[in-house]
């Protein structure tokens, strides 16, 4: 079935200046199933994104967390179907608002960019034209969605950047990406990303390379904009403590496939899946001893060529059982949680290797 | 800015130095004695100190290369062993021709480079691509003065579409311009693919089109852009090449530039006209080289706000 | 936390694992340009080695059967299979022997370029300091020269030879070898140095020749067979205008030289010396681009592969 590109248009959100929010509610606003993406090398193919499902509702903020490598950016790049040229969706659903993506022309696709699903990446260096203007980027993707005019665009884009916390946006707007700061470059980034008022902003690591103290800031304003705007927003990091701070929900990845999700809370106070608690395990705690030492998981993350039977985390586990090594655990609402809170594992990790029902 | 300019300036003038060293040790070192041309040769060996004192070369070399650069300066390259006349009104009265022609195979070159590279780039692996590729490859295995020699068979004696004499006309030019440009064409398409593949493969690209843009804008307005200071900065850096290129073909046509004025006087062991082309076509080269580097950094922002 | 292999690397890593020359070699085996490069150059050198035995006329003697009743020269024929000069000299004889003199000056050109480069890069690296900045000073006032002028201030003066045009070329490269010598070698010195700084000064040498030589060899490599071709196209150049080699000795350039007269006349006078120069400049160029993709380990490998289906 394919997509009118006009109905896509159609839904979007209208066309207003930063400020006024869409209304949210329970409605899903983008709805992914069954999406594997692959990558083809020299060597054979990696499936960085296998099989994977979950869906954003308006409004909300939800973390998509795992080391490099789990596939995380794989999954981000797929949405909007922005990946390398060796990279390719094999099968899928991504639905924003009803509408198939995957089956949508070129020319509805490019509708959805940047107005509907935008995206912050994490080197604002790397992803701002080096020798334009920091304002005509602003601007750029305004005057193309919106059909505003240039003059009225430049208004709206020194308006944004005082959204951002830009100091002197007006002299900002003529200055060039390698003229401003770490901190100051991410938020011009995000004025990019969200100037066109898009329903669903994609952060992918849109912290790390920034010093703690503007890390802080950066996910104040993520947040700050989310609830002005009422966009759903995904954030993609490898850092749990970003993750407790900003999200409602978090998806914890793994080899290409979600291992557990759930309510943050409810993820970080009662962690089903060995992976996550290794995560937790792992993080340095305030109130632990100085004596004490970091807990590790052993080994490393599979490269992604061998697609062996069994759950991928089982040479890494330590609740890890015989039936692991054989069967793939699907991802299944775990007992006593909310049934919002799913995991992939056989075992019972509260209470040890006790298999589930 | 200006710090850059003044930079690339002062480094433009120690290469132009360092060239005067090479000319004056190479005439310093050739065979041809100069006092021995101006004594006579039935001079005798009295008439022949005097002439050695004239000439100033019995001062020592560190004098000899001052009042060497002071004559240069002064404009004066010295007489033609062979005909007498100024060295400098020679060289200089044959440069426009030489510049001409020079001119005219750079436009060959950027006109047919250009869009080549560009559009290899833009179907990269296709087989537009492949076929770009294919025939750049012959283009760059071919010399210019070998390609040369062809054209001057094919259309100006099996097809006399063009002259096959020597005047500096327009006529005349189109040959050795398509000599010149044609090869540098091929070796300008592929840096020009390779520059613009360079910049597709950046991250802020695939931000461009994150942000729903056209891939017409994207390449108009943000690859081309990025990959012009790399292409122009490689115009530059041909130059050189080019130019000595420019002063064979001209052999090979029979042009009337300074590179043919050249080999004649190789031929004669006229060594000052020979020092003086040398000068004053290094020269052309430095110039221009500083010429594209200062376009350069006024189309790169980066250059321009950091330096 | 665990060793963490980002997807774009990975690749790399199993590349790696190969053993890096292994997998260039296999690249380049496969590299359909690249073997056909090969086969000519190897045909060029059984030309320039054998020419003494292959040549049909030693390459100077000069024959009265050789040219026409009124003295022009021969298209080819069955006793001249490429013709003859208009010194009734045998041309398939002159271009084989002609291709030892190319063969010889770019591979000496080349050669000497390399280990100029390398010498000088690698110690202006590792001296640092002012002995840095003067080398690169140096190598930059060479760059800035166009080769050929330079050439020709040299050779005007100087008796032209085969030594001698090697050395102004190999000059020329090495130059240039040397910046690209240097800017890999300094980011070596930051990692090594510092470890290596202890040890008495043979030593340092020592064990940074045995880290920088390998780390920079490919692109000396891939620099120096292409640049066989670039040597060969001005030794052309220059003896087609006659500062090269000299007649008799037969040099593709000079025998363009000669038989440019007779274009019209005898148009092969200058054909098969031309051809010669392209298929010896192909072949080095063909396989000099199969060396720069098999030794140069970026993205541009794993994005060649087509995408076969999931199973």
């Amino acid at each position: 079935m394919s997509t009118d590109p006009s109905a896509l248009a159609m839904t979007a959100g209208s066309p207003a200046g930063p400020g006024e929010s869409t209304p949210g509610g329970t409605r899903a606003a983008l709805t992914v199933s069954g999406l594997t993406t692959v990558y083809g090398t020299t060597r054979g193919q990696i499936v960085a994104v296998q099989d994977v499902s979950f869906e954003i509702l308006a409004g909300e903020a939800v973390g998509i967390v795992g080391e490099s490598g789990c596939g995380k950016t794989a999954l981000a790049l797929s949405l909007v179907q922005l990946l390398p040229r060796n990279g390719r969706i094999e099968h899928g659903q991504i639905t924003l608002d009803g509408s198939d993506l995957l089956t949508a022309g070129k020319t509805a696709l490019r509708r959805v960019r940047g107005r509907r699903i935008a995206m912050v990446f994490q080197d604002s260096m790397a992803s701002l034209d080096p020798v334009m203007p920091v304002g005509r980027q602003i601007t750029e993707g305004m005057i193309s969605h919106l059909g505003i005019s240039r003059q009225e665009a430049r208004k709206r884009a020194v308006e944004l950047l005082e959204e951002v916390g830009v100091p002197e946006p007006t002299t900002r707007l003529r200055q060039f990406p390698h003229q401003l700061s770490g901190g100051l470059r991410q938020r011009v980034a995000i004025a990019v990303a969200i100037s066109a008022d898009p329903e669903v902003l994609i952060a992918d690591e849109p912290t790390t390379a920034l010093d703690v103290t503007i890390q802080a800031q950066i996910l104040d304003l993520l947040q700050r904009e989310q609830g002005r705007r009422g966009m759903a927003l995904i954030l993609i990091t490898h850092d749990l403590g970003v993750v407790g701070s900003v999200t409602d929900r978090m998806i914890v990845m793994y080899a290409g496939r979600v291992v557990e999700s759930g309510s943050t809370s409810e993820v970080f106070a009662d962690p089903r899946h060995p992976y996550t608690l290794g995560l937790l395990d792992s993080v340095p705690k305030l109130d632990a001893t100085i004596e004490g030492r970091l807990r590790a998981i052993p080994g490393s993350p599979p490269t992604g060529y061998s697609m062996t039977a069994g759950c991928p985390f089982a040479p890494r586990c330590s609740h890890v059982m015989q039936r692991c090594r054989g069967e793939d655990p699907p991802l299944a609402p775990v007992p006593g949680g909310r049934s919002a809170h799913e995991a992939a594992c056989f075992a019972d990790v509260r209470t040890g290797s006790a298999p589930r029902s | 800015m200006t710090r850059y300019i003044v930079g690339r300036l002062g480094w433009s003038v120690v290469v132009i130095l360092a060239i005067t060293l090479i000319t004056f040790g190479a005439t310093f070192l050739s065979p041809v004695d100069p006092a021995r041309l101006y004594a006579g040769l039935r001079a005798t060996h009295a008439q022949y100190e005097l002439a050695r004192q004239t000439l100033g070369l019995n001062r020592p070399i560190i004098v000899q290369y001052y009042r060497y650069l002071v004559r240069l300066l002064h404009g004066n390259m010295g007489q033609s062993y062979s005909t007498g006349e100024s060295v400098s009104s020679i060289v200089l009265g044959r440069l426009p021709a030489t510049m001409a022609l020079a001119a005219a195979g750079l436009a060959v070159e950027v006109v047919v480079g250009l869009p080549l590279g560009v559009l290899a780039a833009l179907r990269w692996q296709g087989k537009t691509d492949r076929a770009i590729l294919s025939g750049s490859l012959l283009g760059v295995v071919t010399p210019q003065f070998v390609l040369g020699f062809l054209l001057l068979y094919l259309f100006a004696y099996r097809f006399p579409i063009f002259p096959l004499g020597a005047t500096a006309s327009l006529p005349a030019l189109v040959l050795p311009a398509l000599a010149l440009g044609l090869p540098g064409a091929a070796w300008y398409a592929r840096m020009v693919r390779s520059s613009v593949l360079n910049v597709l493969g950046e991250d802020y690209i695939r931000n461009c089109r994150a942000k729903g843009l056209s891939e017409w804008v994207v390449v108009l307005r943000h690859v081309l852009r990025n990959s012009a200071g790399p292409a122009i900065t490689m115009i530059g850096l041909d130059f050189g090449i080019f130019l000595g290129g420019v002063l064979v073909v001209e052999q090979v046509f029979g042009w009337p530039g300074i590179g043919q004025q050249m080999w004649n006087a190789i031929s004669a062991n006229d060594i000052p006209v020979v020092m003086g082309t040398v000068i004053v076509a290094a020269a052309a080269v430095v110039i221009f080289n500083l010429v594209a580097d200062i376009v350069n950094a006024f189309l790169d922002p980066r250059i321009k706000y950091t330096r | 936390m665990a060793v963490s292999a980002d997807l774009a690397s990975q690749p790399l890593k199993q590349l790696a694992e190969r053993g890096y020359w292994r997998t260039a070699a296999y690249q380049l085996r496969h590299d359909r340009l690249a073997m056909v490069g090969l086969f000519f150059v190897a045909v060029l050198i059984t030309c320039a080695v054998f020419a003494p035995l292959i040549a049909p006329y030693p390459p100077d003697l000069q024959l009265a059967s050789g040219l026409t009743p009124s003295g022009n020269p021969l298209p080819p024929s069955t006793h001249f299979l490429l013709g003859t000069d208009p010194l009734g000299r045998d041309e398939l004889s002159r271009l084989l022997f002609g291709a030892r003199i190319s063969l010889t000056v770019g591979l000496g050109a080349n050669i000497i370029g390399g280990v100029l480069g390398l010498a000088i890069g690698g110690i202006a690296a590792l001296f640092g300091g002012i002995v840095d900045k003067l080398l690169m000073r140096l190598a930059d006032v060479i760059l800035s020269f166009p080769i050929l002028l330079l050439a020709t201030a040299i050779l005007a003066v100087t008796s032209p030879g085969v030594l001698t045009i090697s050395v102004i070329v190999g000059i020329g490269f090495g130059a240039y070898l040397a910046r690209v010598v240097y800017s890999q070698a300094v980011t070596l010195r930051e990692r090594d140095f510092v470890l290596a700084a202890r040890t008495s000064a043979v030593g340092r040498a020592r064990i940074l020749l045995r880290h920088i030589v390998p780390h920079v060899m490919p692109s000396i490599i891939v620099f120096c067979t292409l640049g066989v071709a670039t040597a060969i196209q001005l030794e052309a150049a220059l003896s087609y205008v006659g500062l090269g080699i000299h007649p008799p000795t037969a040099s593709w350039g000079n025998m363009i030289a000669n038989g440019q007269d007779y274009i019209t006349a005898a148009p092969w006078l200058v054909l098969f010396p031309g051809m010669a120069i392209m298929f010896a400049m192909l072949g080095f160029s063909m396989v000099g681009d199969g060396l720069r993709d098999a030794l140069d380990p970026t993205l541009e490998r794993t994005v060649r592969v087509k995408l076969g289906s999931l199973r």
